[in-house]
């Protein structure tokens, strides 16, 4: 890929993928943090 | 130096100002909440450009670039590991810290670990290290931005340097953390643009990416392996290991970086924030490494290889996007020295002084001991910078494998591990700091091809484990940071009666500090 041997190819955008996918399971996992976007008065 | 080039620089540096005042004007509140914090109310946006800009510093224009230029694509090995570094950071301990430290009533970094871990010898030792680090973390800026200001210029280096070093100093003293986050967000764009339009600007003059490759293997095929010109790596996986770490989970042990989940919004702003920081990481971080590649075809001969990007950046552009360019390198440079000093300053008259000297210190002998000191570290900057400048690679590295050996675990294990005591994160961060720094001035390194990031991270962990474990009957975790602990893992805002039963003992030193803050800058 774009000239490079395959492990450097996945050095160079393999490893930014795997990031991506960690931040994308992270905004899934993380969707009731929202829960601490409200004052203290408005807790029940 | 055309007169383009100037005008870019000089709005540059207007723009920033400006955006600066605006914000410290915006920030000053009533306390050293505000100061210090920026009133913990910046926002997630803000908050990952911040984190960002702040931990790339003028390494990424030198280091990363000069790494690129002489090894390959090895140097993407460090770029692997930062594209993380701030989503991990914001998954990992954002969150959490955030919390905590609210509840704790905690307004620095190293005030948070005393806190957490009760004993003043955490302060004494983690203030004392964090202000020496940062303060060499802080010579590395100085170096670029004289390097990067006598090569665009023409001057003699050694005034070139002193007008960095006092263009840094002016900046910094315009004080506060929200001064500091929103010019950090608008650097961070800066930095972003021009560094994506060199890395264009260099595709195009050698026909693309492949086309580039194709040339490097010609010249070298060992410049396109993941180990190095001449495969001088090959097999050396603790050194991989190192380089992956120390800019991923290495940045949750640097206090002027986890400063920055303090003065979130709210603790849900961590994960907003871990979105942007991928996102422009994405972007930026692996390109200046590959400009350090490309540097290899367009200028082949290079005495200094630290100099490539500015060099490329001369070469290739036209005077106007030059400028740019230079704003961008000053930009990161400034971002990164601005947080270093106000964390160094603030450490040092909050933790140090304050705390251990003089406990009742007034306002103003606060302020003296922050900017003396600021001022003394920029003057011993400019001394070793002029005398024998290391390379900004050597230095950012040394201190960032040391901040990250001796703090990492102290910090992950704060908010993760009720058994971390006192006993075990004070041995965890002289441990770790020890190592680091042995490892890379004793020649471990080269006997046992082991980064100094690894070798001390692994060594103050074992040792936070250990230690707390052994010592968990003479030296418990005190019910109410068990019982914080138990609150910050909830996903909920802080009870009231919580944060009413936190120690907020300093608050009033706190206001004082605050008011003659905005008095002086008032009578400025």
């Amino acid at each position: 890929m774009f000239g490079l041997p395959p492990e450097t190819a996945f050095l160079v955008f393999g490893f930014p993928a795997l990031w991506v996918i960690y931040t994308l399971v992270f905004l899934r996992r993380s969707r009731d943090w929202e829960n601490e976007d409200v004052t203290p008065e408005d807790r029940p | 130096m055309s007169g383009t080039v100037i005008f870019f620089l000089v709005l540059y540096y207007v723009v920033v100002l400006a955006i600066g005042y605006w914000a410290m004007k915006k920030g000053a509140g009533d306390d050293l909440e505000g100061y210090l914090l920026g009133g913990r109310k910046v926002g997630p946006m803000a908050t990952a450009l911040t984190l960002q800009s702040t931990s790339m510093s003028g390494y990424m224009f030198l280091g990363a670039g000069g790494l690129g230029y002489m090894q390959g694509y090895w140097a993407l090995w460090y770029a692997a590991g930062d594209v993380g570094g701030g989503v991990l950071n914001m998954s990992v301990i954002g969150r959490r810290m955030r919390k905590l430290s609210q509840i704790m009533g905690a307004l620095t970094a190293i005030e948070y670990l005393e806190k957490r871990y009760p004993s003043p010898a955490i302060r004494l030792f983690a203030g004392t290290l964090t202000v020496f680090l940062l303060g060499f973390y802080a010579l590395a800026q100085f170096i670029a931005g004289g390097k990067g200001m006598a090569l665009v210029t023409g001057m003699p280096y050694p005034a070139a340097l002193a007008i960095a070093v006092a263009v840094i100093l002016v900046y910094t003293f315009m004080g506060g953390y929200l001064a500091v986050a929103y010019t950090d967000f608008f650097q961070s764009l800066v930095m972003l643009t021009g560094v994506l339009w060199i890395v264009i600007a260099c595709l195009h003059e050698l026909g693309g990416l492949t086309a580039a490759n194709e040339a490097l293997g010609a010249l070298d095929p060992t410049l396109l392996s993941v180990w190095g010109r001449g495969l001088g790596f090959q097999g050396q996986w603790g050194i991989v290991a190192g380089a992956l770490l120390i800019f991923s989970v290495g940045y949750m042990g640097w206090p002027h970086v986890v400063t920055r989940h303090m003065a979130m919004t709210r603790p849900g702003t961590a994960r907003k924030a871990g979105m942007w920081a991928t996102l422009w990481n994405l972007l930026f971080v692996p390109t200046p490494y590959l400009v350090g590649i490309l540097a290899i075809l367009i200028l082949p001969e290079l005495d200094d290889p630290e100099m490539a990007i500015f060099e490329v950046a001369g070469a290739l552009l036209p005077a106007a996007v030059t400028g740019l360019v230079m704003a961008a390198i000053m930009a990161a440079i400034m971002s990164t020295a601005d947080s270093l000093l106000l964390q160094t300053g603030s450490i040092a008259a909050r933790d140090l002084y304050e705390r251990f000297i003089n406990p009742h210190a007034t306002e103003k002998q606060m302020v003296w001991v922050s900017r003396s000191l600021v001022t003394l570290i920029a003057v011993v900057g400019y001394a070793v910078a002029l005398v024998e400048p290391p390379t900004v690679f050597s230095i950012v590295i040394f201190a960032t494998s040391v901040l990250g050996s001796a703090f990492l675990p102290a910090y992950l294990c704060a908010v993760w591990w009720k058994k971390a005591n006192t006993p075990g994160a004070l041995t965890s961060m002289v441990i770790g700091a020890l190592v680091a720094f042995t490892w890379e001035y004793g020649g471990h390194v080269e006997a046992t091809r082991i980064h100094p990031m690894l070798a001390g991270l692994v060594c103050s962990s074992i040792t936070m484990f250990v230690v707390s474990l052994l010592t968990q009957k003479i030296a418990p975790v005190p019910p109410q940071v068990l019982e914080a602990m138990d609150e910050t893992a909830e996903v909920g805002p802080i009870p009231p009666a919580m944060l009413a039963a936190a120690d907020f003992s300093l608050a009033p030193t706190a206001g004082a500090i605050g008011r003659m803050l905005n008095a002086e800058r008032r009578d400025d």
